[in-house]
């Protein structure tokens, strides 16, 4: 809620009622005119007042792109951009990129090597938290998905699931500019999302398979099952 | 721009269109009404700065539901239906 807005809608308001009413009953139509023409400058000031929230989402999207610019020039320090394999570990709760297929028993979170593989671990306790607060247990994947990606991140405009067996596939089209932004880049808040939305759906550790990034669609491969898990 | 100073212009312009509509004696109330309807999401189109910080959706339908009952009843009166 923003007082000022309110309080400015509310007094345009008030005084073009007190207009409004004198406009009936002297019969003039002019005066009733303006004074409905002000009850909506007077609405719109107090709903937007009301309804109004804090334009924190700049700032987070510098404090974003700043983490995605540092933990991207990490990976290309580390050698593992062109070829890397990702993983989110449900129990862990990290988000690990590393050079070879690994177990989650292996990894800490920051940088190491584990089986001559060098690897990096985010911590996403707080990315878990916060989707956990969106997403419903008993929704679809496709319906948790829809409500952190196109809802709440704003990245797309449809969400399509296709399962089979121990593999999910994940379609995301309409993409818009800052999701096609998003998942253009090897480590992003958009992707650590979807890997985050998956395993808390299955409740299993999950890994990336496969991803395609065209103009408007996006798709991405996810195993959800199998030993190395 | 801040919605503060975006509602300021908006409050400017329904100011002046309603000066205008006196100006050539416009006599019907829902005129004045349905031109600042209008005005309403012309601006809010063009200038996007309440709509990012507010949810509007709400007062867009109630304002829509009353820009069209208002020109229902004047189509209906040039027809002499009522």
């Amino acid at each position: 809620m923003e007082l000022t807005l309110v309080l400015a809608g509310l007094a345009i308001l008030v005084i073009s009622t007190v207009f409004l009413v004198y406009g009936i009953f002297t019969e003039n139509n002019v005066v009733t005119g303006v004074a409905l023409s002000a009850i909506v400058v007077g609405v719109v000031g107090t709903v937007a007042g009301v309804t109004y929230a804090e334009p924190a989402e700049e700032f987070l999207n510098s404090y974003a792109n700043d983490v995605n610019a540092f933990s991207i020039r990490m990976l290309e320090d580390m050698g593992i951009v062109d070829k890397h394999n990702i993983k989110f570990c449900l129990d862990e709760k990290l988000l690990i990129f590393s050079r070879e297929r690994m177990n989650c028993g292996n990894a800490h979170f920051g940088i190491g090597i584990s089986e001559k593989s060098p690897y990096i671990a985010f911590k996403l306790d707080n990315l878990f938290n916060a989707i956990a607060n969106i997403v419903e247990g008993s929704e679809s994947l496709a319906s948790k998905l829809e409500k952190v990606l196109r809802n709440t991140i704003k990245m797309c405009r449809h969400v399509s699931i296709n399962e089979k067996s121990d593999l999910v596939s994940i379609e995301l089209t309409g993409l818009t500019s800052s999701g096609r932004a998003l998942l253009s880049i090897p480590i992003s808040i958009a992707k650590a999302s979807i890997l985050v939305v998956a395993a808390m759906h299955f409740g299993k550790s999950v890994e990336v398979v496969e991803e395609v990034l065209s103009w408007d669609k996006y798709t991405i491969t996810i195993l959800y099952g199998g030993e190395a898990l | 721009m801040k919605p503060f100073t975006s509602l300021l212009i908006f409050s400017a312009l329904v100011a002046f269109l309603s000066s205008m509509l006196c100006f050539v004696g416009e006599q019907r109330p829902d005129a004045y009404f349905s031109v600042a309807i209008l005005l309403y999401f012309i601006y809010t189109s063009i200038d996007t700065s309440i709509r990012r910080r507010s949810k509007m959706l709400y007062l867009d339908i109630a304002l829509i539901a009353l820009f069209l009952a208002i020109v229902t009843y004047r189509i209906l009166q040039v027809l002499g239906v009522v």
